[in-house]
This record gives C-alpha cells, structure tokens and sequence, in this order.
C-alpha cells in the first residue's frame, strides 16, 4: 500500500516531499492505529488543516467500510453453502500461514537474538496458558518497553 | 470489559461497549498490519465471532481494500449491531489514534529521530510478535489445523509462498480458494 500512497501523494500531487514522505513513514510506524490511515491524517492536516485532516481520514475510511458492509452481507449469506463452505476450508489454513509468514518476517526485521525471541515466546505463553487478555498484555509491554527504553538510554542498542 | 449485562440491557449499551472495546484496540495496536489481530481476536470471540469464522473473516478483511484490523473492526461491529453498530466500531477503533496522531505531528521531526522512541519500538516489536504468533496458535487450534492433513499442506504451502516467495495475500488466498474447492 505504501507505494501506492508515495505515488498519489509525493509523485501526482506534490503534497510532501520524498525525504518528508520518509519521515512520515517513521512517525506513523511509531503511531498505534493502521499506517494507511494515520499517513491520510497528517497529509490532510498538512494540506488544508484540521479539515484536511478530517477530510483525509474519511477519505481513507469510508471506501474500505463500503467494501467490508457489502462482503459482510455476502458471507453473512452465504457462509452456509456447501460451495463457499468448501473454498473456506482451503482459505482458513492460509490465513494461519499469512499471520505465521508475518511473525516471522518482523522476527528476522527485528534481528532478534535469544533474549528477544525468550520475551516474545514468554508473551505468546501468557496468552496462551493463563488466557490473559491480550489487550492488558500490550498494555503492560507498552508500559515495560517505555521503562526499558529510559532505563537503556544511552547504551549501546541490543536486544 | 465482561460487559454481557449490556448486552441485554439495551442497544445503546451494545453501542457503548463496542466503542469502549475497539477504542482501547486502536490505541495499543501499535507495529501494522497483523498487530491489531491478537487483540481483535478475543474482542470478536466476546461479541460471537469464533474460532473458524474469525478466519473467515481475518481472509475476507485481508481481501476488502482497506487496513486488516479496520476493517475486522467494522465486520464485528456489522456482526454485533448493524451498520450503527459498524459504523461506531469503525470511528472508535480511527478516532483516537487519528486525533493523536495529529497531536503528534507537530512535533514531527523530533520524535522521529528521537533515540527513546527507537528503543522503545523495538522493546514493543517483542511483544507484538508474541503476540501475533499466540493470535497464529489459537487460530490453528481452532480449525484443527495438526489433524487435517489437507489443511497442513495447504498451511506448509502458503507459509513458503508467503514468507519465501513474498507473494501478496490476495492471490494467495484465492489459490488457497481454489484448493479447498479441490480437495474438500
């Protein structure tokens, strides 16, 4: 999606310029919420204000929410027939493998050593054994990795 | 958040425990993509999405245009109440961190280069990926994924296509498609 994006925005329109758009790239990877989104927001603001900004991220909303309405309904309906059913079946193991392929790829992104991959191990085990919320479980990581990064400053970057 | 009196107390509470559900979601999903999924997982069981639906619908947000977790957001908030009910999932999950967002992007370049923030996401990035690979395990279990050897093939396959090959989603879920129809 973000090439797609550069295209529109730095390429057609000229809103932001490319080392800008980089940026904006590094500020909303640090952002909670969907990447696409945020960077709508902040090109909308930049553009033409808190209306901008406004307009921008209903911009970014509203098409997807048109889309996810119509498939909802179809597979509302249809999620019954044998036919889809069937093509589900096929679908539901891929989808495991995407979330699979994802958490591998940001583990080599990450260059993670023994002590990243035992925290990351140790998290999906909480999950899984004690079936704690995962929400508290962003929370309190959210909570630690700010700590560690106070507690860190200054030394030399490992994980 | 073991919110089920409001569910049968009233459709206005339904409304007031998605949002509440789906703006703590947008907050603390932070590293793209697949990040909200773990958190979305046992919010969705909450409101009735189990198990092999919940599939069915993480392929159906990944194939509709749009963010994955936004748009499992408006299909559980379609799913529990409606459009009412999609569209306050929807606004509640994009609000906040749109707003904060633009608080943020005021003070821009600094926080970019900002040492702290760097350490700080790759502390979080652990946790993230805990967690999506915890959201994987569920899921496996779920459709029964070590009992069925078709459903194995089909995972082996698409994992080396998707990580090794780097091929996009979308046509791999419709050959994924096309092998259930084959096999099933």
């Amino acid at each position: 999606m973000i090439p797609l994006i550069e295209r529109e925005i730095v390429g057609e329109r000229g809103w932001v310029e490319e080392g800008e758009f980089l940026d904006l790239i590094g500020i909303t990877q640090s952002m909670p919420g969907a990447l696409a989104i945020n960077i709508s927001t902040c090109v909308g603001y930049k553009v033409a204000g808190a209306w901008g900004a406004l307009s921008a991220t209903l911009g970014a909303i509203i098409p997807p929410f048109l889309s996810i309405l119509l498939a909802a309904s179809f597979l509302m309906a249809a999620k019954d027939v044998p036919i889809v059913e069937r093509a589900f079946q096929g679908i539901r193991p891929a989808v495991v493998a995407l979330i699979a392929a994802s958490v591998l790829r940001l583990s080599r992104a990450a260059g993670m050593g023994g002590k990243g991959a035992a925290i990351s191990i140790a998290v999906a085990l909480i999950v899984l054994v004690s079936g704690v919320h995962p929400v508290y479980v962003a929370a309190i990581g959210m909570g630690a990795s700010a700590l560690w990064a106070i507690a860190r400053a200054g030394r030399p970057e490992r994980i | 958040m073991g919110n089920r009196e409001g569910r049968e107390a009233g459709a206005h509470l339904i409304l007031l425990d998605i949002a509440l559900a789906f703006l703590l979601i947008g907050l603390l999903s932070l590293g793209g993509g697949y990040a909200m999924i773990p958190l979305l997982q046992r919010e969705a069981a909450r409101f009735g999405i189990l198990g092999k639906e919940f599939c069915n619908v993480v392929a159906i947000a990944e194939m509709t245009p749009g963010p994955v977790g936004v748009n499992l957001s408006t299909y559980t908030g379609y799913k529990v109440a409606g459009v009412l009910g999609a569209i306050v999932a929807t606004a509640s999950n994009v609000g906040p961190t749109a707003a904060l967002m633009l608080a943020i992007s005021k003070l821009f370049y600094r926080f970019r280069a900002d040492a702290h923030v760097e350490r700080f996401l790759s502390g979080f990035r652990l946790v993230v990926i805990g967690l999506m690979a915890s959201a994987a395990i569920l899921m496996a279990e779920a459709i029964g994924l070590c009992s069925d050897y078709r459903a194995m093939a089909i995972f082996l396959a698409a994992l080396a296509l998707g990580y090794r090959r780097g091929i996009h989603p979308i046509p791999l879920i419709l050959a994924a498609g096309a092998a259930g129809l084959l096999l099933y």
